[in-house]
């Protein structure tokens, strides 16, 4: 137990210092002596006899202590007939009694300053925890977290938030022994909403006594109730609650300076919460522009429609897995951002294809269809004037145009058209020298310069977002996105990078990016299934030019990754349909 | 044998709070508790009581803080005293400087009372009521 009255306020230490000064103005063989109320010695000086209390008066002289008017002990001084003890004594009684009315006073305001100082660090403290969470779940918690830690004699505690689109309150958190669904019925109670609408929190001891209250929750005996508000509007509410009963002493589970912290703390909160709505917000809208600017990119092309949709889901996937991984990347880690990045990267790696020419992005045919509509007018008049079968060779042509891979023979054929006069005599070939070489190309459709231009793509992107101030929340996603169709043997553009040189998050997403172009249908191909797709992941691995070991792991779990892939997406679709 | 605090602060209302801070050390603890106002007198009553704790302000006259601080780790026989630093709110970058002098703790004013009472209770390996904080 601690020190009470007399002995907290006039100090042992003190009083030996005071007696042996005091005792100078006393002849020799006097002795001073304070006593507690019970008469016991706290300190005495001189020769003061054992049990100073049981002096009669004429040989003790004995002086009460007193503040406001309460006896807290006594002053003895003697022997009494000694000349000056009555008068000394009666003036170090005084001095005394000022020195212990001016101890406790200095005493009350040091626990005030003190009780500031305790409120200030509170703020401090609290403000710190709180506006460290940019997320509104984090603050919640945050908030709920100072309330434990400030060790209130609450049961349990709970916070509800007004449902942004009506007026309705939901839990977000709870802790104590009271299920959520018991403690919903406090937010229909007309003490709940007087006190959020006029108040700026109340405590309310006991429950049942009050007219507000019709028991909407049973068993709750006390409860603290604290508004969380940001400028006129009224957010929630933190609510601590004491049981019926739990408090045996019969004491008042909740005081005023529990309020007052709980105040200090809701109006933290409450900007933490304003704060994180917005960001909330802001980090909505900006990552729904991404998305829609992956989406126009996708739609300039019916091939690749979520595309990047896909590919941002497999890096953020693949990047998990290798968070994941011991084996081939144990050292590696990364962070929700980074993951984020990762996967807004998949995003945005094609932007740059909005600066590709559409007739070459949505290119389906060596020839457009135009070109061999005149071909064929070429062809048919040969044919006419020569007498000659022609409807077969045009059938052959436009299975050339098609095709994803030139046959050998079909070289010659090409070669015979271009030495075809139209006419005898005409300066005039079926075909031309320009579209032998554009029927040439020997895989896919693209011609080297159409190719060229493609290859300009990743360049692109990173021109069009450099502007995009990223570089607090993601560092790395121009480079991702740049080095997205780099290749480990150095055979990659825009920078013919090898190796290490290439980020492990452009690795993740070259790989990505692959998987689902061979997942689909292209102009000059049909959709591989997922074997086969595997299968020339890996031979891009042997070949030396997409990393081994994401490659392996992206295989070893391709059927969950896919399908919740596929899963997400249709959500997506569904989502997208309903709104 | 009961332990001591020295309470060494130039600004004697801080000092008077500090102490009122660690009264119940003094109470339930029998912990005495020493005043210096500033650095010299702070050393000085070092070397002829040993307290266990010392409470140091940073900016005293005569001696900052921190090199009564050196002074105390230059002595091998005040290697047991714990030292915690006290400064004003604003001049966290004095953290490192403090701690490398050779203080354990560090602390801000307006300081948290009961945060001191129990850095100071930690340190002297001494109790609180229900283990608090």
């Amino acid at each position: 137990m601690s020190v009470k009255g007399l002995e907290k306020y006039l100090r042992q230490a003190f009083l030996a210092d005071f007696f042996s000064h005091a005792l100078e103005t006393l002849p020799a063989g006097c002795f001073l002596a304070v006593l507690d109320e019970q008469g016991a010695i706290l300190s005495s000086g001189g020769p003061c006899p054992d049990d100073p209390n049981s002096l009669p008066a004429e040989h003790a002289l004995r002086f009460p202590l007193s503040l406001h008017n309460e006896v807290l002990g006594y002053v003895v001084c003697g022997p009494a007939n000694k000349p000056l003890a009555s008068v000394s004594g009666r003036f170090i009684a005084f001095s005394l009694k000022e020195i212990l009315q001016r101890e406790t006073l200095r005493h009350k305001l040091g626990e005030e300053t003190l009780n500031q100082f305790r409120d200030q660090a509170l703020i401090r403290k609290a403000i710190e925890n709180l506006n460290h969470s940019m997320r509104l779940g984090d603050v919640i918690s945050a908030l709920l977290g100072e309330c434990r830690r400030l060790r209130f004699s609450a049961d349990g505690g709970l916070v509800f938030l007004k449902d942004p689109k009506g007026s309705e309150y939901d839990i977000n958190v709870a802790f104590g022994p009271l299920s959520p669904k018991d403690l919903m019925p406090i937010s229909q109670s007309r003490l709940f909403e007087e006190i959020l609408h006029n108040s700026d929190g109340e405590i309310v001891n006991d429950l049942d006594r009050d007219s507000r209250w019709r028991n909407e929750t049973l068993l709750l005996g006390a409860m603290l109730l604290s508004p969380l508000r940001s400028s006129s509007n009224i957010m929630g509410a933190l609510v601590l609650y004491g049981l019926k009963n739990s408090n045996q002493e019969e004491r008042d589970t909740f005081s005023s300076a529990d309020l007052k912290k709980c105040t200090t703390l809701t109006s933290a909160a409450s900007t933490a919460m304003s704060n994180a709505a917005h960001f909330e917000q802001i980090h909505h809208i900006l990552s729904a522009l991404m998305e829609s600017m992956a989406t126009a990119i996708d739609a300039r092309d019916r091939c690749t429609a979520g595309h990047s949709q896909r590919v941002a889901l497999y890096a953020l996937r693949l990047a998990e897995l290798v968070n994941a991984d011991e084996e081939f990347f144990k050292d590696v880690v990364f962070s929700n951002q980074a993951l984020d990045e990762i996967y807004y990267a998949g995003l945005l790696h094609d932007v740059g294809k909005i600066g590709v020419r559409e007739d070459v992005l949505a290119k389906s045919t060596r020839l457009p269809r135009l070109h061999m509509e005149i071909i064929g007018l070429r062809l048919s008049l040969w044919g006419q004037i020569s007498g000659k079968p022609w409807q077969e060779m045009l059938a052959r042509l436009e299975k050339i145009n098609k095709a994803y891979e030139l046959q050998p023979e079909d070289e010659n054929f090409i070669k015979n058209l271009c030495q075809l006069q139209v006419a005898p005599g005409m300066d005039l070939t079926v075909l031309s020298l320009d579209e032998r070489r554009q029927l040439f190309t020997p895989r896919g459709n693209l011609t080297a310069a159409e190719w060229r231009e493609i290859r300009r793509h990743p360049t692109e992107s990173y021109r069009i977002l450099r502007n995009i101030p990223f570089n607090y929340y993601f560092p790395n996603i121009l480079q991702i996105i740049l080095e997205h169709h780099e290749r480990l043997d150095g055979s990659g553009y825009p920078l013919g990078l090898s190796g290490k040189e290439i980020l492990l998050q452009s690795r993740i997403l070259a790989v990505v990016d692959v998987y689902d172009s061979l997942r689909r249908d292209r102009h000059y191909k049909k959709a591989k299934p997922q074997g086969e797709a595997l299968l020339v992941l890996h031979e891009e691995m042997e070949m030396g030019r997409l990393d081994g070991c994401l490659v392996e792991l992206l295989s070893r779990h391709i059927a969950s990754v896919e399908h919740s892939i596929l899963s997400d997406m249709d959500l997506l679709v569904s989502v997208d349909h309903l709104q | 044998m009961p332990h001591k605090v020295l309470i060494a602060e130039d600004e004697i209302h801080i000092r008077s709070l500090l102490e009122q801070t660690l009264e119940y050390l003094e109470d339930v603890h029998s912990v005495t508790i020493l005043t210096a106002a500033n650095g010299l007198e702070a050393l000085e009553i070092i070397q002829q009581e040993h307290p266990r704790l010392v409470i140091l302000d940073i900016m005293m006259p005569q001696m900052n803080g921190y090199e009564v601080c050196r002074r105390i780790r230059e002595q091998k026989a005040f290697d047991d005293t714990r030292i915690i630093l006290l400064t004003a709110k604003g001049q966290e970058a004095d953290r490192k400087k403090g701690l490398c002098a050779g203080a354990q703790e560090y602390i801000t004013k307006p300081f948290d009372p009961d945060e001191v009472l129990a850095l100071a209770a930690r340190l002297m390996d001494l109790p609180l009521p229900g283990g608090a904080l």
